[in-house]
């Protein structure tokens, strides 16, 4: 028995496993080779050890575009989740108009980058966007804030915008999430006297557990891939200040004839990301066990 | 039963597609077969009158979206009915797409028979280290085409592409508010547009505007600084043109200098929004007349008439320096090259010469809105009416796009000069640059 | 009474939030109504209804789009069709089998969820080439699983490490085999999460550019974004009302699998099982 479980689940693992080897590790591992050369992308190319390496942790623009990454990674992902969640609690009530609002929040997640970041652009501009002209007939002062122009607001503004189009995907994982908890936990929590906010923290958060670490994850690969949204918003300006890893990696690959140099770029940001997926998953494992157990 | 149904979600959509796919190619066949039914008959009627040379097979065509004036399909559809054996396929990418699926292409060995390239683009490079460039000199329809713009399609010795227009680059701008500003004529000097500057800026309106998403535009006046040392400089010349410049020479550093300053005092009435934003949205600022000037060039006034029938259009080469010292900066468009290990090289060959003889030129030439690269085709719109001229001194300094500089490298530069108007620290801004500049620089 | 005052509360709350989420998708709408030149000029301001529906019409003519829509579709159907069932199996096996093996698979999936592979494209496509799969759609299909299963595998193995054992230990004891409690228990209770997971693969593979940009032909197989795409030209070349026109177009098949997998978000499926 116990060995044709074990049989049945090698069984059940192997197809996807080939098809991931094959279509993702497998390319992942040469391009891993092709970083420690000098290969412009045709032709010949040596074998040059950590020479790439040792030129981008030396170089500032890099190391800052890194910092940046993970800064916008980090607080996507915690915003994307505290909004998700709130909302997802919201539409878990019993509203009239529930199904409708899901497909609203959801929306902005359909709509394509390049078309989310030209309509926000209208919204956000400095001379005479939605916002500040809202804001200066509220304020009844002339407003000029150059929110995507200026180095220190452009990056909130497009963490606001990545939170906006992330929200679907969280808000949808939640809402499955919050489907499992069952009811009569929450009102037998109720009934012992706790308040609505108390029963949540101590009878739902537990609950939804895997969906947070799910959610959470989201968050992070979402942020710390991020391309699409600055490069179609700004193009990683002004003075590089909206400039993210992708695009730095993207610029290396594709505009310069440097594939070795772009592939142990983007090898520092595969190994990070995998590093803080594992560190976030042991991290949150431990705490749905300690749920489970408690 | 629930599994029933989870089961019909998956396979439902399945056998609906199937369904729609197999519509699809069904569709498909059916065009290519009447294709093919219809192609023996005109055949058969074009053969007696022309003297076709009898070539065959499929040339394989990778162009972005725009390229040929979006007329590519009118054009394939017209050449394949007066030449039947040949076969034209073109992909069309979006133009965003195009570098970076040729890019891959370039190092997967798919290339296609007949490619965009832009002169400019590290890809040309590439493309030329792997044999994919054919020269182009000897080829019918290059007689047809301006010294200018042939001289600019140049690489490696080789004519390598049919470049889709030319062009020079330098401020669109609006007559009439110009003249209300009390300038009769186009700004002669650096201090008069500073000083023209001010005076808008009093009247919250902005001296120019411009799209740092086109990547020509990003470091703006850099094209003239480098331009100029390079008219009085011809060592600097050399170097700037072969992308080998050594900013350890004396004199060299304080050009980069001269040209932080400059970009730093001219963006101070530069309209909000140019640093990052689209084309569209700063050519539309100068429409709307928000702005007085556009960094631009001489192939967009189709577009401007477009979005503002009304507005009197004039075009100027930036006042950068002397007239007799100020730089033209001639940019040909981006063209089309030949495979030169194309399994249908004559074939393609033919395509090539028909697309570009005149009469097919003049059709693209006249969607696109351009300024002709062709001798004798096409017209020339009034607000250009001074660039021929210009072109005919002996300041015209001409490259593709971002010019000798790789684009990457031009970005950086461009940021690094916003970085400076941002944190005033002159010398960390040009050693940021240096850095990248000697990266991708010619060794 | 309060309890009704207090739900009536949350609900207009919702709304209006729901309505300032929503201002950039009204911009959208508005402007899949204007003609480009309103667009540029007055992208905040109501359309005049001159164009009326043409920009939809127009699109749905340029991007050819029953062939776009069949392309992108068989891409999907194949992805969702191969990526969900195995990631499924394959998160029962290492949430379920208590051994070292499936352990470290577990982490081994979990180190495929964020690889940027658009760094790998060109190792990518001399692997296609081998098994003479590139510019195909399975070979697309093939490539979208490889990026997407980790993630499901993830989620799904998340999810049934929830759902009590002893579901599963009483059909065990009753003979039945590993597929067969899989299928009989299992799946049945990880609808929502299988919505889910449906919804997110759907719309990685319906955005994507870059994959079919450099893995397929357009030429051959035009899918929806790349047809998309093409409106927004170059250096301000682009049709805008063709693109909001596009837009409509390549969201309403979005709308339809939310809306029509909406109902697999019912409440009380898991707790409902672990009571009986």
């Amino acid at each position: 028995m116990q060995k044709q479980i074990l049989w049945t689940g090698i069984f059940f693992m192997l197809p996807i496993s080939m098809i991931l080897f094959i279509f993702l590790f497998l390319p992942i591992l040469q391009s891993l080779y092709y970083s420690l050369t000098n290969w412009t992308g045709v032709g010949d190319y040596s074998f040059i050890g950590f020479a790439n390496y040792q030129s981008i942790f030396t170089d500032s623009i890099f190391m800052d575009t890194l910092k940046r990454t993970l800064f916008i990674g980090l607080t996507t992902a915690l915003f994307t989740n505290l909004a998700g969640l709130f909302i997802a609690v919201l539409l878990d009530q019993s509203l009239f108009t529930k199904n409708i609002l899901r497909v609203l929040f959801y929306l902005p997640n359909v709509i394509p980058f390049v078309v989310a970041a030209f309509v926000w652009r209208y919204m956000l501009d400095a001379n005479d966007g939605l916002l500040n002209r809202t804001l200066s007939m509220l304020l009844s002062k002339n407003i000029h804030i150059p929110w995507v122009d200026s180095p220190s607001y452009v990056i909130w503004s497009i963490i606001v915008i990545s939170v906006w189009q992330m929200m679907g995907p969280v808000i949808i994982v939640y809402i499955a999430a919050l489907q499992g908890v069952p009811e009569h936990l929450k009102e037998a929590a109720l009934i012992e006297g706790a308040s609505p906010v108390k029963s949540f923290f101590s009878v739902t958060l537990p609950m939804i557990a895997p969906g947070i670490t799910v959610s959470v994850l989201i968050g992070l690969s979402n942020g710390i891939r991020i391309f699409d949204l600055p490069f179609a918003l700004t193009g990683g300006g002004p003075a590089n200040s909206s400039e993210t890893l992708s695009i730095r990696i993207y610029r290396y690959a594709f505009q310069s004839s440097d594939l070795g140099y772009a592939m142990s770029a983007s090898f520092i940001l595969t190994l990070l990301v995998i590093l803080i997926t594992f560190f976030f998953v042991a991290m949150s494992r431990r705490y749905e066990v300690g749920a489970e157990g408690a | 039963m629930k599994m029933k149904s989870l089961v019909s979600m998956v396979i439902m959509p399945m056998v609906i597609t199937c369904l729609l796919a197999a519509c699809g190619s069904k569709e498909n066949a059916n065009t290519s077969t009447t294709a093919a039914s219809s192609a023996p008959s005109s055949a058969a009627s074009a053969a007696p009158t022309t003297e076709t040379p009898v070539l065959k097979g499929e040339v394989n065509v990778l162009i972005g979206e725009s390229l040929l004036g979006g007329i590519h399909e009118e054009l394939v559809t017209q050449f394949e009915s007066e030449y039947p054996d040949i076969k034209i396929k073109v992909e069309a990418l979006p133009d965003g797409g195009i570098f970076d699926a040729l890019r891959t292409k370039i190092s997967t060995a798919e290339m296609p028979d007949l490619y965009e390239i832009n002169i400019g683009h590290v890809t040309t490079g590439l493309a030329d280290e792997s044999g994919y460039l054919y020269d182009l000199k000897d080829m019918e329809a290059m007689g047809n085409y301006l010294d200018s713009v042939k001289g600019a399609s140049i690489y490696n010795g080789k004519i390598v592409d049919f470049s889709l227009g030319s062009g020079v680059l330098g401020l669109d701008y609006d007559k009439k508010a110009l003249a209300e500003l009390g300038y009769t004529e186009p700004f002669k000097t650096w201090d008069e547009m500073i000083e023209a500057g001010m005076k808008l800026k009093e009247q919250g309106k902005d001296l120019l505007v411009y799209s740092s998403k086109w990547e020509t535009a990003i470091s703006n006046i850099f094209h003239w600084t480098f331009g100029h040392k390079a008219i009085v400089d011809p060592e600097f010349k050399e170097a700037y043109l072969s992308n080998s410049i050594d900013w350890t020479k004396e004199g060299y550093r304080d050009v980069l200098v001269e040209g932080f300053e400059r970009f730093k005092e001219l963006n101070q009435f530069v309209r909000v929004g140019s640093f990052t934003n689209e084309v569209e949205v700063a050519r539309q600022s100068f429409t709307n007349g928000e702005s007085l000037t556009l960094i631009g060039g001489s192939w967009e006034a189709g577009s401007i008439h477009k979005l503002n029938p009304d507005l009197d259009l004039g075009f100027m080469n930036l006042p950068y320096a002397d007239e007799n010292e100020n730089p033209v900066i001639f940019v040909p468009e981006d063209g089309l090259a030949i495979n030169a290990k194309s399994e249908n090289l004559e074939a393609t060959k033919f395509f090539a010469n028909w697309l570009f003889s005149k009469e097919t030129y003049a059709k693209i030439q006249k969607a696109k809105g351009s300024m002709s690269a062709l001798k004798g085709v096409g017209d020339l719109d009034p607000a250009y009416v001074d660039v021929p001229n210009w072109l005919a001194t002996d300041n015209v300094i001409s490259f593709g796009n971002t010019g000798p500089v790789p684009g990457p490298t031009w970005i950086a530069l461009g940021n690094a000069a916003q970085k400076y108007t941002f944190d005033d620290k002159l010398d960390e801004s040009i050693d940021q640059f240096i850095k990248e500049y000697d990266k991708t620089k010619t060794k | 009474m309060i309890i009704r005052g207090k739900k009536y509360a949350v609900e207009i709350f919702t709304i209006i939030f729901a309505a300032i989420v929503s201002i950039p998708l009204y911009l959208v709408a508005i402007n899949s109504l204007k003609s480009h030149e309103e667009i540029v000029r007055k992208p905040l301001a109501l359309p005049h209804f001159t164009v009326g529906f043409s920009n939809i019409t127009r699109a749905f003519e340029k991007m050819d789009i029953v062939k776009s829509y069949s392309t992108t579709l068989s891409i999907v159907v194949l992805v969702i069709a191969c990526g969900v069932l195995l990631s499924m199996l394959a998160a029962y096996a290492v949430s379920r089998i208590n051994q070292r093996p499936f352990k470290v698979m577990y982490w081994v999936f979990l180190s495929g969820i964020l690889v940027p592979i658009q760094s790998a494209m060109i190792p990518l496509i001399f692997i296609l080439k081998t098994f003479h799969l590139n510019n195909t759609l399975l070979g697309i299909a093939l490539v979208y699983t490889a990026i997407v299963s980790p993630f499901a595998i993830f989620v799904f193995s998340g999810f049934m490490r929830t759902i009590p054992r002893e579901l599963e230990e009483a059909a065990f004891m009753d003979g039945s085999s590993l597929v067969n409690t899989f299928f009989k228990i299992i799946l049945p209770l990880i609808k929502p999460v299988t919505a889910t997971v449906i919804i997110l693969q759907f719309m990685y593979v319906w955005n994507d550019m870059l994959l079919p940009l450099v893995l397929l032909n357009s030429q051959d197989y035009p899918t929806v974004s790349i047809a998309l795409y093409k409106f927004f030209g170059a250096r301000g070349a682009a049709d805008l009302s063709l693109l909001f026109g596009g837009i409509s177009l390549a969201l309403l098949p979005v709308i339809i699998l939310f809306l029509s997998l909406q109902r697999y978000f019912v409440k009380g499926l898991v707790a409902g099982a672990v009571k009986g």
